[in-house]
């Protein structure tokens, strides 16, 4: 039944409804005109869905928009704020009437009756009342609903015997607890008023304030009827009374007192009515009554302005009432503008998709023009060019059609949000920003499953309840932002709360529970990645890390369906302060930028996403692919990187096993490479990976309109999809994941998630390059090197024959190299720059005459080949001999003595007593030089620190590994052993660990470029007795004294 | 033509006669320039680009595992109805006449050897018929993207 006569029916539908939902939504906190606007505004859009359905023949539609159509008309004409009670039945006819309109073919078989009884009872309550504002109160009958409720009361007989206690309205009106039923509250208060003004037979002009408080003290309900009776010449007013005491909920003690008024005013209301017999009391039953009560609770109140509410009506005892609905729609909704309607227009989606490939085919076609026109005449030129620039304009304008801004998708989450909120019992206020933000609409479609699944995990998870919030001093009502901005041909969304973040211990516990990593992985990785982790299959379904983490199940799905998206999912989290989930999806799935590269005659297009940056390799160039075990790398800059040639990826069907890795690196052996092929390699990132893919040419970026794989060959997980070339052909659209796995390339921890990588492959170091006189080139290592600045000559000061300079606010020593080593003089010239080394305590800079460049380089150290106390070693950098310059030394030039130690004195006496049982006191016999192994496997460090040891007068013995650490302390003795960690063959951890083993007692100090703060409990567990960061010779030396037992100088 | 009768469009690959119903067809081009698509099974000629469509084209010889040597180069694309597949075609030699044949006319032809190369998918024949010349062997087109798919997963399984 359901066909395409009912489809527009439904779509417009669908549309009416959602007018209608926000409307209802931004009632909440509208005032004013908006009120009316936005009342007027639904009433339009249901009127016009009554109207639809009834003409289609749809009743039960039709009738459930008519009760909704009645309801609304009561508070057209600023009428009023419906009140929230009624706006909530509102809201349940809307998602009565959308799940009709979505099942139109079982729409008659709905049961609407209950929703509609309630509907009219409110309706009939609505009709039957004035305005708040005007106090009296002439009323043409009482509401047909009171008198049944009234026999249940009196039918449940509990409550027939009891008295009133003690009723002070007044004081009831200031104790009431505050939820959100204001509206409710002021039926009641009004109602009361009229009742307490019965009682004391006050005239109707009295205000409230003079009516003082009335004692209804053993006043038995005869008495109060009659009361009631002689002071009113109606009972309606009365019987509105009634009406408070269905919110049995609103009273601290409840229903008992509730019932009793009920009661009361019910013997008032039959007295009273004995006297007007038309007003016979129809028979009822009960029970269906008690049914009916509940469900008729509340009886409306129009509050005709803010000024009734007085703020002041928020009493402490607020917090106690279950006040949980507080949800606000939006920051502010647009108006709902009528007229857009106008100018729209339908259009099967179908038809959009022929339109963009008629525009592709044009776009072909004006390409073609131009090639055969070419510039022999002006005149064919000038048209192809105007055709050209149509064209372009019509493919963005087609592109445009499909685009929808962001808000129509946002526009479910207020009422999803204000209903979680309610079920969990927490106060979320949803901010939205950026709704006209546009997105292609199938992206759209396919981001509203993940954002539904993450703003339900932010509502349920994320924010805490109003008291935990309240304890750790926020505002009860938590708060989540969703916001949309167009960057870069991309969508960002954010998805943020305030509220209690990711536990990051938590998670990284669960981590290892789970077994997904080991404590030395975690200690590497940043706290992004970290929270990326969730987001891991086998991390999200584990229920019990749900419970910890805050986040849910299922979060690898999102993740999934966003990458789909071509897009990408990144969690930020602030434990205590909120958490923070980005998305960044494309604008459109149809267009995307692509890098067009080739591999022998076939293009292929790249998307330009995961792309990093490109290298070219050039045979004259310095970078080469070079090889590990079966791997191709490529050392860019300070990482390696692993290549996968595209050549290869294609031309191999199956998944690269060892085998076929190995097979690779034989047909890529470097002899086979043409001198003069050059080649690229595009740095991709993947999974936040990154790897090399090599190409044979780059042609240029191109926005390419994506076209799928074909349905039959989806198995293939290389390619995205394929798209058409500016000549027509066909090219291929490469998937960068696929690619990656399918070549079975992990690649490296790109930099920013493993911040230390730079530092970890020991024998690769970051150097500078410079200058001081005209002959020698000097090197440094960058650790080394805290800033440089550029000096002008004349600031230098002259004090006898030392030169100083004023750098932040301190005289520093100028190092003039030709004083201190056997190198040429410079040449003064007015700039120079002021080389200031890190890890020395007195201020000194390096005067350099050039900077020559920084480099990333293997140093091969070599010691020998220039006698200088002050070079450390030499080495050939960009094929010139660069001396590597001691700092320390010229600082012992310049500044004399070693600073004191700076190592703690507690960390001092422990360490010394603790090891020194056992063997023999080193401070005992100083004569002796102490004896020192030290272990690294990088030739420069070894150089460094050892000369740092000589210095303070230790014998040094090296070894270049744990093993070879070992077997060293097999066949000598030592005083001391300090190790790096980072090390080949055996690490430090190793080593330290093995040699405790086999009874070695010696101390052992770790010396290393991992943090400190992360490792220092991974190196006492190890047996390692100190720990130090790498090239800060003040504590180094420090240590080293400590555990040795030797006091400064003495062994000097 | 009556009800008994069937409409073929025929075409030649490796010197042999083939048929399709004719109601399957959507066109027949002469564009067959093919961008390959590398890990896609043999028969998989590539992508061809047919205004502003991308059409998968099949290879009928590489299907058939007919002899591939002095053959001449494929000149025509036999595009087949979205209710067929989606968007694939085939890669014949030549494009023949409509043929008509009636059902006595099949019939009478039961149990003729199609002399196709047996290690070749038998599922994709029909129907044979001997015409005055030829023997017409009827191919299923529907059975074409299948017997790729299964290709392609078979692959990945090893």
């Amino acid at each position: 039944m359901t066909d395409s006569r009912y489809s527009d029916f439904v779509l417009e539908s669908r549309e009416h409804l959602q007018v209608f939902e926000k409307s209802m939504l931004a009632l909440e906190k509208a005032t004013g005109g908006e009120v009316a606007d936005l009342i007027d505004a639904s009433f339009r859009v249901v009127h016009s869905l009554k109207g639809n359905s009834g003409f289609l023949g749809f009743h039960a539609v039709q009738k459930l928009a008519h009760a909704t159509e009645e309801i609304l008309e009561n508070y057209r004409g600023a009428n009023g704020t419906p009140p929230t009670h009624v706006v909530e039945l509102l809201l349940l006819a809307i998602d009565r009437l959308s799940a009709m309109i979505e099942d139109l073919d079982h729409s008659h078989s709905h049961d609407v009756s209950t929703l509609l009884e309630r509907l009219r009872s409110i309706e009939a309550h609505r009709t039957s009342e004035q305005p708040f504002a005007d106090l009296s109160f002439h009323l043409p009958a009482p509401p047909t609903s009171v008198l049944p409720m009234l026999q249940s009361l009196d039918a449940t007989g509990a409550v027939r015997g009891f008295h009133f206690a003690s009723i002070d309205f007044t004081k009831h009106v200031s104790e009431w607890p505050q939820p959100l039923r204001f509206d409710c509250k002021l039926a009641a208060a009004k109602s009361l008023f009229e009742v307490k003004r019965a009682l004391v037979g006050a005239s109707q002009d009295r205000p409230w304030s003079e009516l003082g408080s009335v004692d209804l003290t053993g006043m038995s309900l005869s008495d109060l009827s009659a009361a009631l009776k002689a002071n009113t010449g109606s009972t309606v007013e009365v019987a509105k009374a009634i009406e408070l005491f269905y919110e049995p909920e609103d009273f601290s003690d409840g229903v008992p007192k509730a019932s009793i008024l009920c009661l009361a005013l019910k013997d008032a209301l039959l007295d009273a009515s004995e006297s007007e017999p038309q007003r016979a009391v129809p028979p009822v039953g009960h029970s269906t009554v008690v049914k009916k009560l509940s469900i008729e609770s509340s009886v409306p109140s129009p509050v005709t302005s803010a000024v009734v509410v007085p703020p002041t009506f928020v009493s402490p005892a607020a917090d106690q009432a279950p006040t949980r609905e507080l949800v606000v729609a939006g920051k502010r909704l647009e108006p709902i503008v009528p007229s857009e309607k106008i100018s729209s227009l339908r259009i099967q989606v179908d038809l959009l998709d022929r339109l963009m490939t008629l525009v592709g085919e044009l776009t072909l076609v004006r390409n073609q023009s131009l090639l055969a026109f070419g510039e022999i005449d002006g005149t064919p030129r000038a048209i192809i060019q105007r055709l050209n620039s149509v064209t372009s304009e019509l493919q963005e304008a087609v592109l445009k059609t499909r685009m929808q801004p962001v808000g129509n998708l946002f526009g479910r989450f207020p009422r999803m949000v204000r209903d979680l909120g309610r079920q969990l019992g927490k106060q979320v206020e949803l901010v939205m920003i950026g709704q006209e933000v546009e997105l292609d609409k199938t992206v759209l479609e396919q981001l509203s499953d993940p954002l539904t699944h993450l703003i339900r995990n932010s509502t349920d998870h994320g924010l805490e309840t109003p008291d935990v919030r309240q304890q750790v001093g926020k505002s009860a009502i938590g708060q989540i932002t969703l916001s949309a901005m167009a960057a870069d041909g991309q969508v960002i969304i954010e998805i943020r709360d305030d509220g209690r973040g990711i536990d990051p211990n938590a998670v990284r516990a669960k981590l290892v529970a789970l077994g997904i990593k080991t404590e030395v992985e975690l200690q590497r990785i940043s706290s992004k990645e970290l929270y990326s982790t969730i987001l891991l299959p086998g991390f999200s379904t584990a229920k019990q890390v749900s419970d910890v983490s805050g986040r849910g199940v299922g979060m690898d799905v999102v993740k999934t369906n966003i990458e789909r998206l071509e897009g990408s999912l990144t969690i930020d989290s602030t434990p205590g302060l909120g958490t923070s989930i980005i998305l960044r999806v494309p604008l459109t799935l149809a267009i995307i930028p692509c890098l067009i590269v080739t591999v022998g005659e076939e293009r292929f297009a790249v998307p330009q996403r995961g792309l990093e940056e490109i290298v070219c390799l050039h045979p004259g160039g310095r970078g080469a692919i070079e090889h590990s075990y079966d791997e191709e790398l490529y050392r860019l800059r300070d990482t390696l990187l692993p290549v996968v040639r595209l050549k290869d990826v294609l031309h191999r069907n199956s998944v690269f096993d060892a085998a076929t890795k190995a097979q690779i690196m034989i047909d890529n052996a470097p002899k086979d490479r043409s001198p003069d092929c050059i080649e690229y390699i595009l740095v991709l990132r993947t999974n936040g990976r990154k790897f090399g893919l090599l190409v044979g040419d780059v042609r240029g970026t191109e926005e390419v309109v994506v076209k799928p794989m074909h349905p039959s060959l989806k198995k293939i997980g290389i390619f995205a999809g394929a798209t058409l070339m500016g000549d027509g052909k066909v090219a291929l659209i490469a998937n960068i994941d696929g690619i990656a796995e399918h070549a079975d390339c992990y690649g490296t921890e790109s930099p920013e998630s493993s911040g230390k990588k730079e530092r970890d492959p020991a024998e690769v170091h970051r150097i500078l390059l410079f200058e001081f006189g005209p002959k020698e080139q000097f090197a440094l290592p960058l650790v080394q090197v805290r800033r440089i600045e550029s000096i002008s000559m004349g600031q230098v000061e002259q004090v006898g024959n030392q030169s100083f300079i004023t750098i932040d606010g301190v005289a520093t020593r100028i190092v003039h190299l030709d004083k201190y080593l056997n190198v040429s003089a410079c040449e003064s010239t007015s700039n120079m720059h002021l080389l200031l080394p890190k890890f020395v305590a007195e201020p000194m800079g390096i005067l350099v005459s050039r900077i020559v460049d920084t480099d990333t380089l293997a140093i091969d150290l070599q010691e020998a080949t220039v006698e200088d106390p002050g070079i450390l070693g030499t080495a050939i950098v960009r094929g010139k001999l660069s001396l590597f310059i001691d700092t320390q030394f010229l600082r012992e030039k310049l500044f004399g003595t070693l600073p004191d130690e700076t190592v703690s004195d507690e960390g001092k006496s422990r360490k010394h007593i603790q090891r020194s049982k056992g063997r023999t006191s080193h401070s005992a016999r100083p004569v002796v030089k102490p004896h020192v192994l030290l272990v690294d496997d990088t030739p420069f460090f070894r150089e460094v620190v050892k000369r740092y040891f000589e210095r303070i007068g230790l014998n040094v013995t090296t070894a270049v590994d744990g093993i070879d650490g070992l077997h060293k302390l097999d066949s000598e003795t030592f005083d001391l052993v300090v190790s790096d960690i980072e090390m080949p063959n055996m690490n430090g951890w190793e080593f330290c660990m093995a040699a405790r083993e086999r009874g070695c007692q010696t101390p052992f100090l770790a010396l290393t470029s991992l943090s400190k703060q992360e490792n220092a409990s991974k190196a006492s567990e190890c047996g390692f007795d100190m720990f130090e960061e790498k090239l800060d010779h003040d504590r180094l030396v420090g240590s080293v004294r400590n555990l040795l037992g030797i006091e400064k100088g003495d062994v000097r | 033509m009556t009800s008994d009768e069937s409409l073929f469009c025929t075409f030649e690959a490796a010197g042999r006669l083939f048929g399709v119903p004719i109601e399957d067809i959507k066109e027949v081009t002469a564009e067959v320039h093919c961008t390959g698509i590398p890990h896609s099974p043999d028969c998989v000629r590539g992508y061809v680009n047919i205004r502003g469509q991308i059409i998968l084209a099949l290879d009928l010889k590489r299907l058939l595992k007919l002899p591939l040597d002095s053959e001449p180069e494929a000149k025509r694309l036999v595009i087949f109805k979205q209710v067929v597949g989606p968007a694939f075609g085939l890669l014949v030699d030549e494009i023949g006449e409509i043929a008509t044949v009636t059902k006595s006319e099949f019939a009478a032809n039961q149990g003729v050897q199609t002399g196709l190369p047996v290690h070749g998918p038998s599922e994709l024949v029909d129907r044979v018929c001997r015409l005055e010349k030829h023997l017409l062997v009827v191919l299923n087109p529907r059975k074409f993207l299948p017997l790729i798919e299964n290709e392609l997963s078979t692959k990945s399984s090893i």
